[in-house]
């Protein structure tokens, strides 16, 4: 690690006593440790200024400096001042486990978190909590609310609260919360109800519920698994785990599987809820994820392989990786030569488009968000961009999280999406708000489902790669600007 | 020892010796991970057993290190 030593100033107001200032951090170089080095030095020619050191070495010598040298020298660690102090605290799988949990002395009052909503405590709701070290690096601790609506984390003083996020399994929008002392109310405000088309549908150039659009596609999702869910059938292909077949293994071992199909092909039947794109699609399914990790090459090649030789037009990638896979570009090829085309999320990470996206023969897709459609203290609400050009026709923006560049084909609505989420914790019919590009993703999936769906040329076509490439063709015909730069929008926004 | 998965390459799926397989099996600090499949298995293999394995049948194969893909939530 890095820390700075420097002599004190403050209420040094004689010319003696700040020589003594700068005569004791002298005195306390000359001591250093065998393994800590000083990195760089600001040395001002006025004797009588203060003079900084950045030094290289562990914690521990860190705090026997601090202690050995008199209180004219200050010893603490380097600390770096971000301009996106939010955005990189949304990047919280970044962030380490602070292993508070595991650290907790005995005795202290546990921080709390009453996370309500609706007027009632909300169970099963995740808090992530971030934390500033005393060395000055954050780290992250999450729990789960229990039946009485409370997250507890054990009161640790080696770390600061900074901010937590608090995101309900079902029903309400995610939101920031800042900590304010042991107990910490949140209160999260309830997702629209009553009603089968949001702005997502309306973006898409839907207008009314149609329960038979998509009809005579098969569309794939290679994902986290799928439901179960009351508004969800699908053929299930199973799991392919580390190269071992699972027929039996397709349930969502997570949340995002079911949430991504079913913003494709989600059938509320009678219930008043948000519907899928294109819920008439002949839905095929398939986990490439465990529990807790990333999906491997050869699993994803292996889906798109069981996908695509069941027929699917569509396969949807939710998923990427920073590095390219030839054996799932190879898939891929395979896939396209059997009439499939795979549509893929950019990635989350404002950057580069990840992989299989970026490879030419995917569809990559960014994700855009709409200025008012989700509460303002909301997570959702908070993914606006920080740069004017971002900012499209129609109200329109491009999420702050969605990578970008030439290898974008489209852009797709992907914050505050609203799709059915796994049949857990004693809901019947769950349905949870999400933002990412994994979200953009099945909105251009399914809108060009609906499209293909009513193009007599395509269906009449032969399995082929001409099928494939007809597919991608019609994705950019359908496509209308939202205003932005190519890198960000590709050829625009899809719409039926 | 490392993973990687070995693919055959869509090109070479006529040419490819039958037995490939059991040459895998028979290579030197190479062990499979997954069960016998028709075109993609995962191996656990040192840096000896890969070069070997690249000079026997590297033609026909596709071979890459195991990469992991996150959901784009």
């Amino acid at each position: 690690m890095q820390f700075v030593m420097s002599n004190r100033r403050a209420g040094k107001f004689q010319d003696a006593e700040k020589t003594a200032s700068r005569a004791a951090l002298a005195e306390a170089l000359t001591v250093l440790p065998a393994t800590a080095h000083i990195r760089s030095e600001s040395r001002p020619a006025d004797d009588l200024a203060r003079r900084s050191v950045i030094l290289e070495g562990t914690p521990a010598e860190m705090i026997a400096l601090d202690a050995a040298t008199s209180s004219d020298v200050i010893v603490e660690p380097l600390i770096l001042h971000e301009r996106e102090g939010a955005l990189s605290m949304f990047k919280h799988a970044r962030v380490p486990l602070a292993g508070l949990m595991r650290a907790a002395p005995a005795g202290a009052a546990p921080l709390e978190f009453h996370v309500r909503g609706g007027g009632a405590p909300l169970a099963q709701a995740t808090v992530i909590l971030f934390l500033r070290r005393l060395d000055g690096e954050v780290m992250r601790e999450e729990a789960r609310t229990g039946a009485d609506g409370v997250a507890a984390f054990p009161s640790n003083l080696a770390f600061q609260p900074l901010a937590a996020i608090v995101k309900p399994y079902a029903g309400f929008w995610a939101r920031w919360a800042q900590v304010s002392g042991q107990k910490t109310t949140v209160v999260c405000s309830k997702l629209p109800g009553n009603r089968r088309l949001d702005w997502w549908h309306h973006a898409s150039g839907i207008s009314s519920f149609a329960p038979d659009a998509g009809a005579g596609i098969r569309v794939g999702v290679i994902d986290t698994g799928l439901g179960p869910h009351p508004h969800l059938q699908g053929t299930d292909h199973g799991a392919f785990i580390l190269g071992i077949h699972d027929p039996d293994g397709g349930a969502d071992a997570d949340v995002h599987g079911t949430h991504v199909a079913g913003t494709i092909a989600g059938r509320p039947g009678e219930v008043l809820v948000h519907g899928g794109i294109a819920p008439g699609v002949e839905l095929h399914t398939a986990r490439v994820f465990p529990p807790g990790e990333g999906a491997a090459n050869i699993d994803i090649a292996d889906a798109i392989d069981s996908l695509s030789r069941a027929g699917a037009d569509l396969i949807n990638l939710s998923l990427g990786a920073p590095v390219k896979s030839e054996v799932v570009q190879d898939a891929v090829q395979d896939a396209a030569e059997r009439g499939t085309l795979c549509l893929c999320a950019a990635a989350n990470s404002f950057e580069f488009v990840h992989f299989p996206a970026a490879l030419p023969e995917t569809a990559a897709v960014s994700a855009a968000g709409k200025l008012g459609t989700a509460p303002e203290d909301s997570v959702s609400g908070g993914q606006l961009p920080d740069q004017p050009e971002l900012f499209g026709l129609d109200g329109f923006y491009f999420a702050r999280f969605s990578c970008f560049g030439p290898e974008i084909d489209a852009i797709a609505p992907g914050v505050g999406i609203i799709a059915p989420v796994p049949a857990r914790h004693g809901l019947a019919a769950p349905y949870a708000a999400l933002d990412g590009t994994s979200m953009a993703t099945p909105v251009a999936c399914g809108v060009l489902a609906r499209v293909l769906a009513e193009d007599a040329s395509y269906l009449a076509m032969p399995r082929n790669i001409f099928r494939s490439d007809l597919a991608r063709h019609r994705l950019r015909e359908i496509c209308r600007t939202i205003g932005l730069a190519a890198i960000y929008e590709g050829h625009g926004m899809p719409r039926s | 020892m490392a993973d990687y998965v070995i693919a055959v390459k869509r090109t070479m799926r006529e040419e490819l010796p039958q037995n490939w397989q059991s040459q895998l099996e028979d290579i030197d600090g190479l062990t499979l991970l997954s069960p016998p499949a028709r075109e993609r298995v995962l191996v656990s293999a040192s840096p000896d057993a890969l070069r070997h394995l690249d000079a026997q049948l590297g033609r026909y194969l596709r071979i890459e290190p195991l990469i992991r893909h996150q959901t784009s939530r």
